[in-house]
């Protein structure tokens, strides 16, 4: 992983880095595992609300591996990161937004 | 200038694209810009979900009680996998391991095709019951029953639609690495196809928890 991140760093060319297919198969089981927590986190019996912010939790963990590695994000120079950083912004900013305003309405 | 003039200038620099210049870093923030204006749409799904589930709590726990979980879990495996071997594919490119490349994508596309089929039953067993906007049985049940549904349907076939988008540009990648245009070391094309189709798997984490798993 750190040899890829090494090359990520090496070459403004995206293409020219190797993700190992190790890493990459490493994600995936973390994914299967974190699909299989989500199932078991559904029977629990924490109240609706709670239920589903622990899943909508679990989630953004196997949404940000997956942009992170999958996507290859980790690994990209610079100004793509920051521009993701701007779209979580706009997405943190947005939701919270609508749903205060669907709340005091 | 005509039409015909600015057609022909766009050709032209279409054809030079091709022929003398690349530019990987400017397809890639494009890929990623379209990708934002994706996760926009789709965030509009998910206000509206939220929404939903806060007016009609226990009805959305009852309507997602009718559908199956473990369908619902094989699917998310099942793209899981592609999206794993979509990323494989690409680092097979740049290794110059074609074949293996060619199999991994083509796996992925049968993934897909697979998530497909599984929707195809997964629908036609709820039409049956007349479960379906509309329909005779869904009409007698309670508002917050045909809104989940609603919701059910717009999203998942939204979804579906953006698995079939995924599957005409993987299979576009897989001509394209068997007849040697994504070369190692240039797989833009395949990279960007790659990132749509992950873009495809991400919706579809939130989706799943959110439909199948409200009860």
């Amino acid at each position: 992983m750190d040899h890829a991140h090494a090359h990520g760093h090496d070459h403004h060319d995206e293409g020219n880095h190797f993700v190992t297919y190790t890493t990459y198969i490493q994600i995936w089981l973390t994914l299967c595992v974190l699909t299989g927590l989500t199932v078991v986190a559904a029977t629990l019996d924490l109240g609706q609300t709670s239920n589903v912010v622990l899943a909508m939790f679990i989630a953004t963990v196997k949404a940000g591996l997956v942009i992170s590695v999958f996507m290859h994000v980790k690994y990209d120079w610079g100004f793509l990161r920051a521009m993701m950083f701007v779209l979580f912004i706009t997405i943190a900013g947005i939701i919270p937004l609508y749903l205060s305003d669907f709340a005091w309405r | 200038m005509s039409t015909t003039a600015i057609h022909a200038a766009e050709h032209a620099g279409e054809h030079a694209g091709h022929e003398e210049h690349v530019d990987p870093v400017g397809t890639k923030i494009g890929m990623w810009l379209f990708l934002y204006t994706e996760v926009m749409l789709f965030m509009g799904v998910f206000i509206w979900y939220a929404q939903s589930v806060a007016t009609y709590p226990l009805q959305f726990h009852h309507a997602a009680g009718e559908l199956n979980t473990l369908i619902g879990a094989f699917n998310t495996l099942v793209l899981l996998t592609s999206s794993l071997t979509v990323a494989m594919s690409i680092t097979a490119t740049q290794r110059g391991h074609k074949k293996f490349a060619l199999g991994l994508l083509l796996f992925s596309i049968l993934c897909g095709l697979t998530f497909l089929v599984v929707k195809y039953f997964e629908w036609s067993a709820k039409f049956e019951h007349g479960y379906y906007p509309g329909g005779e049985h869904l009409m007698a049940m309670p508002v917050g029953i045909q809104t989940f549904f609603g919701f059910y349907f717009a999203a998942t076939g939204l979804h579906a639609l953006h698995v079939i988008l995924g599957l005409i540009a993987l299979l576009v990648a897989t001509v394209m690495v068997a007849k040697d245009i994504n070369k190692p070391g240039q797989v833009g094309f395949l990279e960007n196809a790659g990132l749509y189709w992950h873009l495809v798997d991400l919706v579809w984490i939130y989706l799943f928890p959110l439909l199948y798993l409200v009860t």
